[in-house]
């Protein structure tokens, strides 16, 4: 079994409907967030490329996927405008086995 | 002879148009969804008059440090200033009680954030610093240099590309990135199109600013707000006298 903390993130279209464009990953295993969707896509592009700030704890310096949870649990603060907007982190558990 | 009634013709004198903010505050709510999200956010539609969206005056982030976090009177402050400098990049917002709760109350603009160039098929060398005027990076930098925003990023400034401008959203956290944080995107955008000189109509609303700070300070409560108010006033002095907006270090 492997255990997943997630966070999705959504934008709202000229229609105010929400649409999700990412999911972010994290595994029990690995120390680096995945990220699920359009690479291409500039929110993610930028995300990756820019990192976002240390919403939580304030510390200087910014956070990019490879730090792990810490990227993750911020990512609610960044996205927080209605525009875009990322959810809290949760757990999933898989299920590996045949 | 009898005096006949006397009917005065009225004609319908023509009403003068609502203020989005009268709209805001007084429409009539016609649906409320509430958004997926941790940030409790919600689209409200207003009977006949568009959409807006709703958010609570506090979240969990400001909860926790709720003695410095005052959401409806930052994202107010916020929209008050650029009332003044008379700039037109804060969605227009009223506080108000949307299912028994207060919150910010802010106009839906028809914009998107940064990232959402894909949709108008942008060439991956432009940039979003080319796609609106640079009257617009410049008054958005200098509102963003004004009130010390070093939370600005492509999450919380929108492009409304067929006007070539420029909104502002999301200063629930000014107070918390007064000293920290990492500057604002759109600073960096009019330094690096050298177009950071300020020119007299920004001159004239620096001014105008400076002759309404202490109406803002009646207005506005409260010591953390007043420490950016003072904060506001030294800035707009240190732009008049530069005539530009300095280097950052960030």
């Amino acid at each position: 079994m492997t255990l997943f903390y997630f966070v999705e993130l959504f934008e709202l279209d000229q229609n105010a409907n929400q649409k999700k464009i990412a999911t972010f990953k994290l595994s029990d295993e690995s120390e680096i967030v995945e990220v699920d969707g359009d690479h291409d896509h500039r929110v993610i592009a930028n995300i990756k490329g820019e990192g976002i700030f240390d919403y939580k704890y304030a510390r200087p310096g910014k956070l990019f996927p490879y730090d792990g949870m810490n990227f993750l649990e911020n990512l609610k603060y960044h996205f927080r405008s209605g525009y875009l907007l990322a959810t809290d982190a949760r757990e999933q558990v898989v299920d590996g086995s045949p | 002879m009898s005096e006949l009634p006397h009917f005065e013709k009225h004609e319908t004198p023509p009403q003068p148009k609502e203020s989005i903010e009268s709209i805001l505050e007084k429409g009539e709510i016609d649906r409320v969804e509430s958004l997926l999200g941790f940030a409790n956010v919600k689209v409200v539609s207003i009977k006949d008059d568009g959409k807006a969206l709703f958010k609570l005056s506090m979240d969990e982030f400001q909860e926790t440090r709720k003695k410095i976090f005052a959401r409806i009177d930052l994202e107010a402050l916020a929209g008050e200033i650029d009332k003044i400098l008379g700039f037109n990049l804060v969605p227009p917002l009223v506080a108000r009680e949307v299912e028994g709760k207060m919150g910010v109350f802010q106009q839906l603009m028809d914009a998107r954030p940064i990232e959402f160039s894909d949709e108008y098929e942008v060439p991956d060398l432009v940039g979003w610093s080319d796609m609106v005027d640079n009257t617009e990076i410049l008054k958005a930098a200098v509102f963003d240099y004004l009130i010390g925003a070093k939370d600005r990023h492509g999450g919380n400034f929108l492009l409304d590309l067929k006007a070539k401008k420029i909104w502002l959203v999301d200063h629930d956290y000014l107070m918390y990135f007064q000293e920290r944080g990492w500057g604002s995107d759109l600073i960096r955008a009019a330094l690096n199109k050298g177009i950071a000189k300020i020119d007299d109509y920004v001159v004239v609303a620096l001014e105008n600013l400076q002759r309404s700070m202490d109406e803002l300070r009646l207005k506005f409560k409260g010591e953390e707000v007043l420490a950016i108010l003072r904060g506001v006033e030294k800035r707009a002095g240190e732009l008049l006298e530069k005539g530009q907006i300095p280097p950052i270090n960030t």
